[in-house]
């Protein structure tokens, strides 16, 4: 596949004030303030092809959002490499945002006292959006997202969720190849996700549009991305797909009896770590399968015993990520 | 109480571009009416105006900048900042009355501008201007001037107020402003407007916001009633005395009228 | 032209905004009006007292100050909105939306700027100079001069509102330089001649801030005629300066990041 952005060597630096804790230190910092300088962009590289939609994990500050603005051409490097459709994002930046779609879940790029389709019209000037292609793509749009009525109230009226929908509207008239989503599906409802979900997923497969989601929520990350890239302390720490997520010598089990559990007997099995003894018939487990059949260990746990409810389950992503952070 | 101050102390060593600015500007702006009123004295040879000779002008000046920094506070701002924020709920969850804490909030501010604000303000001007400070009726003053700074507060909480009626009071503190500077004295003394206007501004409140409690530190306003209760200090102070009530009273009045249309709305 | 019509649309919504709300938007061309008769009322009350400015009548004076509004009234409507812009953008954080246009970054943050409210302060102004004029002999080419200077005077104030954006956004959020220009502006609202020298020479020829309202009454009134070619290039040099700095401050705030 055709390699789309190209990401070599990133490095980013900040400087940041120390608030004042004390009332002292508020006196002192009339006059000198400290600072300190912080890496949120350490060395990173990688390479997005056509049409992929990649998520970008990490905990709060490992950058993320650093590099989303780098990509978009908000921020510049320290050092480093970007080209994004074979622009280079801070050298022709009026010609490369034609190109991109950003969004900030946080922030809003609509007009709080008017409805959407204001900030719409205004987008077409802005971006000097052919009227035909405009009116197709709004069309399209307002159809998929059901926009009719919501697109003409004041967007200060409209729920979270409806918002969102808009601003996605709003950075995807003119079309752009490569959009950048900053937390896109945050303090959205459930519905309100799967919507914009699917919406996502529909772009990509319908214009080919690539996705570059950062997201806190790992349902994103699992619906929506092949591809999942894990950053910490701006380094980072795992770019695979998102399958390979799995740890796979380890389980949950759990497991309900008709009898009682002798939990003696049960902490002697060596491949189980007792999690959590949920019931006097029930458990739950933690097992080691690198050296041992599944069903040889259910056999072992049972203990000639009868089962009447029975559960194994992967390690959660979360567990894994959490693992990854750690590190 | 204390821990509450602190906090807004913070709050305004945060904000230190903004102390800075208030440093240059207190002065500039004194400076500027220096010019304007020695251009006029000195062009025309004229020895006094209503009874202000130049000295005594530069000498209310120096008052009129005191007194403001003394009775301002941000009550409207605060409550046009929750107006956008939709930040109403805080009056319904807060322990303390809104009332209260953003009375308890001015006067920490005030109490750090004493200090942050006028102090520096006193300095500068006693380098240059030693020989306009004149030794007035201080306890008086204070007295008067603590009313004055309620007055101004009550008179802040009613046009905050409008907050829950209106998108946004913005236009409002800029009439707040325009009355404030003009009819309470701040750039000129009342007497000098024509005498239509001065009766009229003796039926209304904002002339007891600068006006009077610099005249009765200058002692222009005679303390002993000698020659009768009218026009005299205590007169002032009960004209005060009597604003800070019927203010009040409007205050608590519309306030709960708000706070009705409020929760009504909202929530 | 595809600029115009961007900034046109921009100019519409900045209307539909306020009218949603026609009410209080009355009240605050009132009361933004109102506030800006400060100075004018202050001038009056002096007037009333005494003989005034020496080689200034009333009206002169009026027209002094109906040109210093209505300057400020025009930059304050169309481009100064800039500086409130640069602070609102960086409190919620949203500066960071002008770099996603594919339009030059300071016509895009003009365009978004556009200030309904302060249409009051330009007809003030006008209102103002109309009532002096009406009361003043001029002639033709008198009136010309006076265009020509208040066209400077509007670059001028281009050039303020570049320096106050530039420095909310390099250096710290804060309100207080629209009063530290109210304070600014006091000054122009009188003849340069009641000050001392060194600050007359210092807002003639530095900053030549008495080219927004002293020295185009003065064309009118044919009292003095002022140096023309001066304050033309000074004029122009300091708005360099102000466009040169502008960029660059992005071009900071791009490279600190954020």
């Amino acid at each position: 596949m055709e390699k789309i952005i190209i990401v070599e060597r990133l490095k980013k630096e900040f400087k940041s004030f120390n608030r004042s804790e004390s009332f002292v230190e508020a006196l002192k910092s009339l006059v000198k303030r400290d600072y300190k300088v912080t890496k949120a962009v350490d060395d990173i590289s990688f390479s997005i092809s056509k049409g992929e939609i990649v998520g970008f994990l990490g905990p709060n500050g490992a950058g993320k959002s650093t590099t989303i603005k780098m990509l978009s051409g908000i921020v510049y490097a320290d050092s480093g490499n970007i080209e994004v459709l074979g622009f280079n994002p801070w050298k022709e930046r009026i010609k490369y945002v034609g190109n991109i779609g950003v969004i900030f879940g946080q922030k809003s790029q609509l007009f709080w006292d008017l409805p959407p389709i204001d900030a719409f019209y205004m987008n077409k000037e802005i971006y000097n959006i052919d009227k035909k292609i405009f009116d197709d793509t709004l069309e399209y749009f307002v159809r998929l997202l059901d926009l009719f009525e919501i697109m003409k109230k004041p967007t200060r009226q409209l729920s979270l969720g409806e918002r969102m929908k808009c601003e996605f509207v709003m950075s995807m008239l003119h079309r752009p190849k490569v959009v950048f989503l900053d937390e896109p599906t945050i303090g959205l409802d459930v519905f309100a996700k799967e919507t914009i979900r699917k919406f996502i997923k529909d772009m990509n497969k319908k214009f080919g549009t690539t996705f570059i989601v950062t997201s806190h929520d790992l349902e994103d990350i699992e619906n929506l991305c092949d591809r999942v890239i894990i950053i910490n302390h701006g380094k980072i720490v795992f770019d695979d797909d998102v399958s390979k997520l799995v740890v796979k010598d380890k389980k949950y089990i759990t497991v309900k009896f008709y009898e009682k559990i002798d939990f003696d007997k049960l902490s002697k099995v060596k491949e189980i770590k007792i999690l959590d003894r949920i019931s006097e018939h029930s458990v739950r487990l933690e097992a080691n399968v690198k050296k041992i059949y599944v069903d040889e260990l259910i056999k072992k746990i049972r203990m000639g015993k009868r089962i009447e409810d029975l559960e194994i389950s992967n390690p959660p992503i979360t567990e894994i990520i959490k693992k990854l952070y750690k590190d | 109480m204390l821990e509450v101050s602190k906090v807004y102390w913070k709050e305004a060593f945060a904000y230190r571009a903004q102390y800075y600015f208030t440093l240059l500007l207190n002065p500039l702006r004194f400076l500027v009416m220096i010019f304007v009123w020695g251009a006029i004295y000195s062009q025309n040879s004229i020895d006094a105006i209503q009874g202000y000779s130049y000295e005594n002008l530069i000498t209310y000046f120096i008052l009129t900048n005191i007194s403001f920094t003394l009775i301002y506070n941000q009550v409207t701002e605060k409550m046009e900042e929750y107006n956008k924020k939709g930040d109403f709920m805080v009056f319904m969850i807060k322990p303390w009355s809104f009332f209260k804490l953003s009375l308890v909030m001015t006067i920490s501010k005030r109490i750090f501008a004493i200090f942050a604000e006028i102090l520096p303000l006193l300095i500068i001007l006693l380098l240059f201007f030693k020989d306009y400070f004149i030794f007035g009726n201080l306890p008086l003053y204070i007295v008067s001037i603590g009313l004055a700074f309620l007055i101004s507060y009550l008179l802040a909480m009613i046009i905050g107020a409008f907050a829950f009626w209106m998108v946004s009071i913005r236009s409002l503190t800029w009439l707040l402003n325009f009355i404030m500077s003009i009819f309470a004295g701040l750039y000129v003394p009342i007497t000098f407007f024509p005498g239509a206007l001065v009766r009229v501004l003796d039926l209304l409140p904002f002339k007891y916001m600068i006006f009077v409690p610099i005249n009765i530190y200058l002692g222009k306003i005679p303390i002993s009633i000698e020659n009768g209760f009218f026009g005299s200090v205590w007169h002032s102070l009960s004209i005060q005395i009597f604003w800070c009530l019927a203010l009040y009273f409007i205050v608590v009045v519309f306030w709960k009228i708000s706070l009705k249309k409020f929760g009504g709305v909202g929530a | 032209m595809s600029n115009l019509v961007t900034w046109f649309k921009y100019i519409r919504s900045s209307f539909l905004i306020r009218m949603a709300y026609r009410g209080e938007f009355l009240i605050s061309l009132v009361s933004m009006f109102a506030l800006e008769m400060v100075g004018p009322l202050f001038a009056y009350t002096i007037y009333l007292n005494s003989p005034g400015f020496a080689g200034w009548t009333f009206y002169q004076i009026i027209l002094l100050q109906g040109i210093l509004l209505f300057i400020k009234g025009f930059s304050y409507v169309h481009f100064f909105g800039i500086v409130w812009n640069s602070n609102i953008s960086i409190w919620r954080g949203t500066l960071d939306f002008i770099f996603l246009k594919p339009r030059n970054l300071l016509l895009t943050f003009i365009f978004s700027s556009y200030d309904v409210e302060d249409n009051a302060k330009m007809l003030g102004g006008i209102a103002l100079i109309g009532f002096a004029l009406y009361h003043i002999e001029f002639t033709f080419t008198k009136i010309l001069l006076m265009i020509y200077l208040i066209i400077l005077g509007i670059v001028l104030f281009f050039a303020f509102a570049l320096l106050f954006s530039a420095f909310i956004i390099r250096f710290i959020q804060t309100w207080r330089l629209y009063e530290f220009l109210e304070i600014i502006l006091m000054i122009a609202q009188y003849p340069n001649k009641i000050y001392p020298q060194y600050v007359s020479v210092i807002f003639t020829s530095i900053i030549p801030l008495f080219v927004a309202g002293v020295f185009p009454a003065e064309a009118l009134i044919g009292s003095v005629v002022p140096n023309v070619l001066l304050m033309t290039f000074s004029v122009v040099f300091i708005f360099s300066i102000s466009l040169y700095t502008w960029f660059n401050v992005l071009k900071h705030y791009s490279s600190a990041g954020g």
